[in-house]
């Protein structure tokens, strides 16, 4: 995978944390440890999305009064499938 | 405690199917439901072409799209109180090598039921998951072909094929 270099400027608390991280063994190098931290981050805010949904979800199911995921047709479909 | 197929949960969802309101009542109404990771793939591969129908409900309550597979599981799992068991290890298949271990449990399962791939896979899986200590006695499903081979299941595997006819 192709990597870019760009400048980061963090706090000293920030990059004593980075730091203890390495120092731990959990991440080999700052660089590392800053670039897993980036993906978690953005799958936290992934995650966080989805269970929004899934509330509203449930919000939709009591304002309408019926189950809102709607597969009509696909009983026969993977039995059929199944056939296969 | 019971292995939920795929075919009861896309039932209780499909308002053209006859068994729908029964499908969703057994769902509702049991406890201790238990799934592998097979039904929620079978789960991710109807929904994505259900995608136009699960587009209005999504509009609806202002969802990205591509958040829209991942969010009707995950709401599908909690509202139907499903249980979701992982399965870690790999087996061995004499003379073929490692293999993942549902699917190794499926090659050796394959001498003693005459069942289609996916089928033969959920029974691996119960297999696979009883091995690990999971308490399973029952499997819940729609597809009748899981009928035809009950006989050999309930020896084999120790669980009793329940189809809605048997559960309402």
């Amino acid at each position: 995978m192709v990597t870019k270099i760009i400048p980061v400027r963090l706090r000293e608390e920030e990059l004593k944390q980075i730091d203890q991280l390495v120092e731990y063994g959990i991440f080999q190098s700052r660089s590392e440890a800053i670039r897993e931290l980036i993906k978690l981050g953005v799958e936290i805010a992934h995650l966080s999305e989805v269970f929004r949904a899934v509330d509203k979800l449930f919000e939709l199911e009591r304002m309408e009064g019926r189950i809102p995921i709607d597969l009509s047709g696909a009983t026969q479909q993977l039995l059929k499938e199944r056939e296969r | 405690m019971s292995y939920v197929d795929i075919s009861i949960i896309v039932a209780a969802l499909d308002y053209l199917d006859p068994r729908q309101k029964s499908a969703l009542e057994v769902l509702e109404k049991k406890g201790d439901k238990k799934i592998s990771e097979l039904v929620l793939v079978e789960l991710a591969s109807i929904l994505s072409r259900k995608r136009n129908i699960l587009y209005e409900a999504f509009r609806k309550i202002g969802v990205k799209e591509e958040l829209m597979i991942p969010a009707a599981i995950l709401y599908i799992v909690k509202r139907f109180r499903l249980e979701y068991k992982r399965v870690y290890d790999h087996g061995r298949v004499l003379p073929l090598g490692d293999f993942y271990l549902p699917l190794a449990t499926a090659i050796e399962l394959s001498s003693k039921f005459k069942l289609k791939t996916l089928d033969l896979l959920h029974l691996a899986y119960i297999k696979t998951l009883i091995d690990q200590e999971e308490e399973i006695f029952e499997l819940i499903t729609v597809d009748e072909d899981f009928k035809k081979e009950e006989e050999s299941i309930k020896r084999e595997l120790k669980i009793d094929i329940k189809t809605l006819d048997n559960l309402l």
